[in-house]
């Protein structure tokens, strides 16, 4: 960032820390700005700032929400005897699109990675099995990422699972919604007759 | 299986390159230094999304289309390209391998490359590339998979498996990671001290991953030895035989289960990884000293056993330079069963190394149906035995140019003499 005005490159530098945007992403991020009026830049600066301050999580689920216990924890329409793990907020997200899982969540906030330094202490973990405690659950589903961390943690928290009385299952795998058998990789397909199931 | 043309455009030495290949044997005359090897490389790059010479995907793009980005003279990034037709039984596909200049930023200090693939014009991911050219490749260096270290051997296993099934790689892909993975974990472990509860998770998932490798290398050298033990024989002649063992890299009594694998069975595959875990539990109190995985494929050799002699301690270099062509020629059946059709034959300057009897058999393989590309630097060596018939190419300064019958070039050798 040779020749440049050092607030700009400062803020270059500060859109580069983000997940997903390189060094050219956050060039044109900031020069985007230098171009827009003023209130844009307030506002933007604002909703990052007020969301920071808002934003905190749940005591029991561990997901992102502006009051303790969240929304969903506490909606008595929800079946309180499953609980879904997901690594991220976002998996809460994605799930609650299909509109078909009535259950509540546990985030753990990561999947186990000895690489990033990630281990079992640093993810949400005494904190479920603290919520089997209460003995209402009956069944804890394991949607983990289907890579080598998330299967790992996965396979880690059956572990410790099995002492309480509690149904474990594993996200279903296999073929994705609207595709072509004929082009599914060999693995996925593998699986899929695996997970197979009656009719 | 064949090429039916081969294009190059800035790659290594060859700023433009078209060649229209039949499925018979090509030979390629050219002194050193003129690219025979880039050209070939460039065919293997296709099969394996690798180069084995390159200690960067950079060196792979051609100097000059580096040097005219860095005087601003050219539009475009700098870039290589190896596309081909591929002819099978079931029709044509067009693979494409485009090798880009990633430039120097903040992060990187060091420019790199990025390999991407196309399948017919679309994007593939390298697992999914891998597969779709099967080539068998020898060179003179390749006597380093019977002489040298046994990194050599399990990464040939590795391509000669994932050749044949996508399935291997992907699991080799994982396999590495959650090796990774749990070496860190240990030397965690042993540099705190005490144990780590997650550990025995990274344990099945490495002896699941495992236990699938160690069998399909263990079915694949299997099949190989049997082929590899005729090629023997036939090309040396002198009645010894050779046979190839599959050291997994499981304490010994651990190891028996991959001996004698008839079929693909999954009771089967379930007792190897009983065996691995059963490894592991053994070698536990080691691997957390030491930081480090003990047991598992990334452990794996293969011996090249004569009358039960190890050629990688105690044979000629004759005896190693001829299994490590008998594997390669054992390789071409393998995968020809294995996939359906014969793969494309690449053999790089072999001739020169081998006696006149091995040069027959070679030359006999090599016209024997099916693509074959061989290099040589003089004619005379495919012509000892009357006129070898092929496709001939001369290559000068990275051109082609076809070798007509009435006007034949003067033999390079003679003319040195």
């Amino acid at each position: 960032m040779r020749g440049s005005i050092q607030p700009v490159v400062r803020l270059v530098e500060a859109f580069a820390r983000l997940p997903g945007i390189g060094p050219k992403t956050a060039q044109r991020l900031a020069f985007f700005l230098v171009r827009a009026p003023p209130e844009t830049a307030r506002e933007l600066a604002e909703a990052i700032v007020r969301m920071k301050e808002a934003v905190i999580f749940c005591s029991s689920c561990f997901n992102i929400t502006a009051i303790d216990p969240c929304a969903t924890c506490t909606d008595p329409h929800r079946d309180r005897s499953t609980i879904c793990v997901v690594e991220e907020p976002l998996d809460v997200l994605a799930l609650e699109r299909t509109r078909g899982y009535r259950g509540l969540y546990h985030v753990l906030h990561g999947a186990l990675s000895p690489m990033e330094g990630i281990g079992p202490d640093d993810l949400k973990i005494a904190s479920l099995l603290e919520r089997m405690k209460r003995g209402d659950v009956h069944e804890v589903i394991l949607a983990t990422n289907p890579n080598v961390e998330g299967d790992t943690t996965a396979g880690y928290l059956a572990q410790l699972l099995r002492p309480h009385s509690v149904q474990v299952t594993r996200i279903g795998r296999g073929l994705p919604v609207g595709g072509d058998l004929e082009y599914a990789d060999e693995v996925t397909l593998a699986q899929a007759m695996e997970n197979r199931r009656a009719v | 299986m064949y090429l039916r043309s081969l294009q190059l455009t800035n790659y290594r030495n060859f700023r433009r390159l078209a060649l229209s290949l039949d499925d018979g044997p090509t030979v390629i005359q050219a002194e050193n230094a003129q690219g025979k090897t880039n050209l070939l490389e460039a065919i293997e790059l296709l099969a394996t999304t690798k180069s084995a010479r390159a200690s960067s995907d950079r060196e792979l793009i051609h100097w000059g289309a580096i040097r005219a980005n860095g005087d601003g003279l050219a539009l475009a990034e700098p870039f290589a390209r190896v596309s081909a037709v591929v002819a099978q039984r079931d029709g044509e596909t067009r693979a494409e391998a485009i090798i880009r200049l990633i430039e120097s930023t903040e992060d990187a200090a060091t420019p790199g490359a990025s390999k991407t693939f196309r399948i017919n014009g679309l994007p593939r991911r390298a697992v999914e590339f891998v597969g779709e050219t099967n080539v068998v490749s020898f060179s003179p260096d390749d006597v380093a998979l019977v002489a040298g270290a046994p990194s050599g051997r399990r990464r040939y296993l590795d391509v000669t498996n994932a050749q044949m099934s996508s399935r291997y790689l992907r699991t080799l892909q994982r396999y590495t990671k959650v090796l990774l993975q749990r070496n860190q974990l240990l030397r965690q472990v042993r540099d705190r001290g005490r144990p780590d509860p997650s550990l025995s998770v990274w344990d099945q998932e490495l002896a699941t991953d495992g236990a699938y490798l160690l069998h399909e290398r263990a079915r694949s050298v299997q099949a190989l030895t049997v082929c590899a033990a005729r090629w023997f024989q036939e090309l040396g002649g002198w009645g010894q035989k050779l046979q190839l063992r599959y050291r997994p890299g499981l304490p010994p009594p651990d190891a028996e289960v991959l001996e004698g694998i008839p079929t693909e069975a999954d009771e089967r595959l379930g007792k190897i990884r009983g065996a691995f875990l059963r490894a592991l539990a053994q070698t536990a109190p080691r691997e957390q000293t030491v930081g480090t995985s003990l047991v598992g494929p990334h452990r794996d050799d293969l011996l090249f056993v004569v009358d039960d002699v190890d050629l990688n301690v105690y044979g000629s270099r004759g005896q190693q330079r001829l299994a490590a062509l008998s594997l390669k020629l054992a390789e071409v059946d393998v995968l020809a069963r294995r996939v359906g059709s014969r793969p494309i034959l690449l053999l790089d300057d072999v001739l020169s190394e081998l006696d006149e009897r091995k040069q027959a058999a070679v030359l006999r393989v090599a016209g024997g149906g099916g693509q074959t590309i061989l290099t040589v630097t003089a004619l005379d060596l495919i012509d000892r035995r009357g006129r070898f018939d092929a496709s001939r190419y001369r290559l000068e300064a990275g051109a082609l140019n076809a070798i007509s019958d009435t006007a034949r070039t003067p033999e390079p050798s003679r003319r040195l003499a």
